[in-house]
C-alpha cells in the first residue's frame, strides 16, 4: 500500500505537474515543451493598472492587466504557459476626441501589447498590430526612481511590412508615440 | 563559311510566315524519328548548332540566377540549358530550348534551331499563346487544339532583316513546321525524361504540320504575341489575329500563296512546345544561387560597404534592395535604403519590384530617461523574415524564378542569408505572424541575460523560431565566411554554408556549399 501511494506521488509529480521555470527563461533556447513561465516574484503586478501620459498635445492611456498561466501554442504543436501582461491603449487629442480607440485586452491574437521580459524595475512589451501591416516594435516601461506612481515610457519602433493593399503610408502607420514620456498611474 | 551561315540565317529565320496551308496530321512510328531531352553539354558537342547559338547569344553566362541559365541581353531572354529537346526525323535535327523572359508574360516561348542544308542551324522563336489546359497538354505531349492559331514564329532580334532581303531577293519563303505529339503509349509528364537513355517514351508520334510562309509587301500591322517592331507574322488556321511591323499577313487567307520559284519551302522544322511548368519543390539550389550572387561585383561592393558600416554608430538600418530590371535582368540594380526615426528597419515597398535585400541592423544605443541600452539582435528580425517571404510571394505572382529571392543581414557577429529551400512560399497565418514578432523579442532577450550572447545561441534561437512556426522546411539560413583579404584581393568573395537545426532542436549543423 505504501509502495502504491509512493508510486502515485511520483507519477503525479512526473506527469501531473507542469514544470515551472523563471518568468524570463528563454523559451527558444532553454525550455522544454509545456513549461510554465511563472511570475514567482510577482514582478508583473507592479505594472498593472491604468497609466496616462501626454505627448504632442495628445494623451495616451495605457491599461495593463496580468494574465496567469496563459497557454501559448505554436504552429508546429509546441506549447508553453506564461504569466503575461496584456495591454491596450487609447490616444485622444486635446479636445478629448478619441484618435486611437482601445482594443480588447483578452483577445491574445489581436492584442497590441504583450509582455516579453520583466524584472523588478522595468517591463518590456511587444507591440504588434496585425491590422496595420504588422507594424511592430517594443515598449519599455521603467519604474521612476523618484515617484512610485510613475513609469518612464520608451518605444523602439522596429518596422512594418509593406504589402500590396496596405492602406497606410509610412508616416501614419505608427500609432504609439515615439517620444520618451512619463506615465502616471490613475 | 560565315557568309554561308549568314545566308542561311537570313534566308530562313528572317522570313516569316503566314499561313499557306491547312493544318494536317499524320502519325508515324516513333522508330522513324526520336525526341529526347539532352543536356547542354550534349548540345555543345554539335559545333554547327553552337555556331548559330553563339550568333544569337551574347554568351553572358549569367550570375543572376544559376549556371544553368544563359542570358541574351539583345533578345532579352534567358535560356534554360536544363530544358533542351533534340528532335531527329528523316535525317534532320532540330533543337528546342525553353526561353524565359525577365518579365511577366503569358506566352510560352521556345528557341528552335532548325538544321538546314549543309548542317547549319537556323534559329526561330516560337511563341505559343497557351492557356493552362494547353500547357498541361504540352507537358503531357498531347495534341493542342488549334495549335497553329496559337503560334507566332519570329526571328531573334539580332538577325538583320535588311541583310537577308539583299541576299535573298525574294518575296515569299515558306517553311514546314511539324509539331510533335504523342498519339499512343505512355505520355505523361515524366516521359520527357524518358527511359534510361532519355528517349521520348511514345509508341507512336503524331505530327501536326503546317506550311508557313513569309511574304514581303504586306501593310503595317498590329503587334502580336508580345513581339513588336521587327517581328514577322505567322499564323495558321486562319485565326491568328495580327501581325507586326511591315510584314502583315492576311488572317482570312487560308490558301497557299502563289508559287514562287525562289520559295524555299523544303525546310522542315520538327519541334514540340516546351512549357515552363515548374515542378513542385523544384528550385535552383540556394548554394548555387548564393555562389552566383557572390560573383557579382556590385553585390560584393555593397556587402563590404555594409561590413564596414558595422563599425559606425548607426541609429537606423542601412542597406540596399536589389530590384528587377525588367529590361535587362543581367544587370542588377541596387538601391540604397535606410530606416528612419519612426521605423528603424528598411522598408521595401511592393512597387520597388525587389528580388532581395542586403542590410545591417542599427547599432545598440542608450535610451535617455530609461538608462538602459537598447540592444539589436545580430540576426534577422521578424520583419526581415516576413519581408523576405513577401518578396517571394511577389516573385511567384510574377512567374519569376523564386531562387533569385534573398534576404541578407550583415553584422559584426556574422553575415547571413535567407533562401528558399523549395518552391513552397508559406502563406503566414495571423498567429504565425504574431508568433514571429513575439519570438524575435525572445531572441533580443538573449542580449539582456548575457552580453554579448554566444552567436551560436542567437543562431540556434533563430532556427528554433523558424521551426516553431513551421518554416524550417521552406526557409533556409545560410552563413558567409570570408577569406582573408589581400592587397591583390581586398574583397574576397564569401564562402557560404547552410545552418540547419538538428532534429532535437538542441543544436545546429553547418553544411558548406560547394563552390
Amino acid at each position: 500500500m505504501k509502495k502504491l501511494i509512493f508510486t502515485l506521488i511520483i507519477i503525479n509529480f512526473t506527469y501531473g505537474q507542469t514544470p515551472i521555470v523563471p518568468l524570463n527563461s528563454n523559451h527558444l533556447l532553454h525550455n522544454s515543451n509545456g513549461d510554465y513561465h511563472k511570475d514567482t516574484q510577482n514582478w508583473l503586478a507592479d505594472f498593472e493598472g491604468t497609466w496616462m501620459g501626454n505627448f504632442d498635445g495628445k494623451s495616451i492611456t495605457i491599461v495593463l492587466q496580468k494574465f496567469t498561466n496563459h497557454l501559448f501554442t505554436y504552429s508546429n504543436g509546441s506549447f508553453c504557459y506564461k504569466d503575461v501582461i496584456s495591454g491596450k491603449f487609447q490616444i485622444t487629442n486635446s479636445n478629448g476626441i478619441v484618435l486611437v480607440p482601445f482594443t480588447p485586452l483578452n483577445d491574445f491574437v489581436s492584442t497590441k501589447l504583450l509582455s516579453t521580459d520583466c524584472n523588478d524595475s522595468r517591463l518590456i512589451l511587444a507591440y504588434i498590430d496585425l491590422f496595420r501591416c504588422d507594424v511592430n516594435g517594443s515598449v519599455i516601461l521603467k519604474k521612476s526612481q523618484t515617484n512610485s506612481n510613475q513609469l518612464n515610457y520608451f518605444y523602439d519602433p522596429e518596422g512594418f511590412i509593406s504589402i500590396s493593399g496596405c492602406p497606410f503610408n509610412a508616416t501614419e502607420i505608427q500609432q504609439l508615440p515615439i517620444n520618451t514620456l512619463v506615465l502616471t498611474k490613475q | 563559311m560565315k557568309q554561308k551561315l549568314n545566308y542561311f540565317l537570313s534566308l530562313f529565320c528572317v522570313l516569316l510566315l503566314f499561313s499557306c496551308s491547312e493544318e494536317k496530321d499524320y502519325i508515324e512510328k516513333s522508330s522513324s524519328g526520336s525526341l529526347k531531352k539532352i543536356s547542354f553539354e550534349e548540345f555543345q558537342r554539335n559545333s554547327k548548332a553552337m555556331r548559330t547559338f553563339n550568333v544569337i547569344e551574347t554568351k553572358t553566362r549569367m550570375a543572376k540566377s544559376s549556371q544553368r541559365i544563359i542570358f541574351d541581353s539583345i533578345n532579352n531572354f534567358s535560356i534554360d540549358t536544363d530544358k533542351i529537346i533534340i528532335a531527329e526525323k528523316d535525317g534532320k535535327i532540330c533543337y528546342t530550348i525553353l526561353i524565359e523572359r525577365p518579365y511577366a508574360t503569358s506566352k510560352t516561348e521556345n528557341l528552335v534551331l532548325e538544321e538546314a542544308e549543309d548542317g547549319f542551324y537556323i534559329p526561330f522563336i516560337f511563341s505559343y499563346d497557351l492557356d493552362n489546359i494547353d500547357k498541361e497538354k504540352a507537358q503531357n505531349h498531347e495534341l493542342i487544339s488549334d495549335l497553329f492559331s496559337k503560334l507566332l514564329v519570329t526571328k531573334p532580334e539580332d538577325l538583320n532583316l535588311e541583310d537577308f532581303l539583299e541576299i535573298a531577293n525574294r518575296t515569299t519563303i515558306c517553311i514546314t513546321v511539324q509539331v510533335a505529339y504523342c498519339t499512343t503509349g505512355n505520355h505523361n509528364s515524366s516521359n520527357l525524361n524518358g527511359d534510361e537513355n532519355g528517349n521520348y517514351a511514345c509508341t507512336a508520334v503524331g505530327y501536326r504540320e503546317q506550311t508557313m510562309c513569309y511574304s514581303d509587301g504586306g501593310g503595317g500591322g498590329s503587334t502580336a504575341g508580345g513581339n513588336t517592331g521587327t517581328g514577322y507574322t505567322s499564323y495558321g488556321g486562319g485565326t491568328n489575329d495580327g501581325g507586326a511591323g511591315a510584314y502583315t499577313s492576311n488572317p482570312t487567307q487560308t490558301a497557299p500563296p502563289p508559287p514562287n520559284n525562289n520559295t524555299a519551302n523544303q525546310n522542315q522544322i520538327i519541334t514540340l512546345p516546351l512549357v515552363d511548368l515548374e515542378e513542385e519543390g523544384e528550385l535552383t539550389p540556394p548554394c548555387a544561387e548564393l555562389n552566383a550572387k557572390s560573383n557579382e561585383t556590385e553585390f560584393i561592393d555593397n556587402l563590404y560597404s555594409l561590413k564596414l558600416n558595422n563599425t559606425l554608430n548607426l541609429k537606423f538600418e542601412k542597406g540596399f534592395i536589389e530590384t528587377r530590371n525588367v529590361t535587362n535582368i543581367q544587370t542588377p540594380v541596387f538601391i540604397p535604403k535606410t530606416g528612419n526615426l519612426e521605423h528603424r528597419t528598411l522598408n521595401i515597398d511592393p512597387s520597388d519590384n525587389a528580388t532581395g535585400f542586403i542590410h545591417t541592423h542599427n547599432n545598440d544605443y542608450y535610451i535617455p530617461g530609461i538608462e538602459e541600452k537598447q540592444l539589436t539582435a545580430k540576426i534577422f528580425s521578424s520583419t526581415d523574415i516576413m519581408t523576405f517571404i513577401n518578396l517571394a510571394s511577389t516573385t511567384t505572382q510574377l512567374n519569376m524564378p523564386l531562387g533569385d529571392t534573398y534576404g541578407m543581414m550583415v553584422s559584426s557577429a556574422g553575415t547571413y542569408s535567407l533562401k528558399f529551400l523549395n518552391s513552397n512560399v508559406p502563406n503566414l497565418t495571423p498567429q504565425q505572424r504574431r508568433d514571429l514578432h513575439y519570438g524575435y523579442l525572445e531572441i533580443v532577450k538573449l542580449y539582456k541575460s548575457e552580453f554579448p550572447p554566444a552567436q551560436s545561441n542567437v543562431v540556434l534561437a533563430f532556427l528554433k523560431l523558424l521551426k516553431l512556426n513551421n518554416l524550417s522546411d521552406n526557409v533556409g539560413l545560410y552563413e558567409a565566411s570570408f577569406p582573408k583579404a589581400t592587397s591583390n584581393n581586398p574583397k574576397p568573395k564569401p564562402n557560404w554554408s547552410q545552418l540547419k537545426i538538428t532534429t532535437d532542436s538542441t543544436n545546429f549543423t553547418k553544411i558548406p556549399c560547394l563552390n
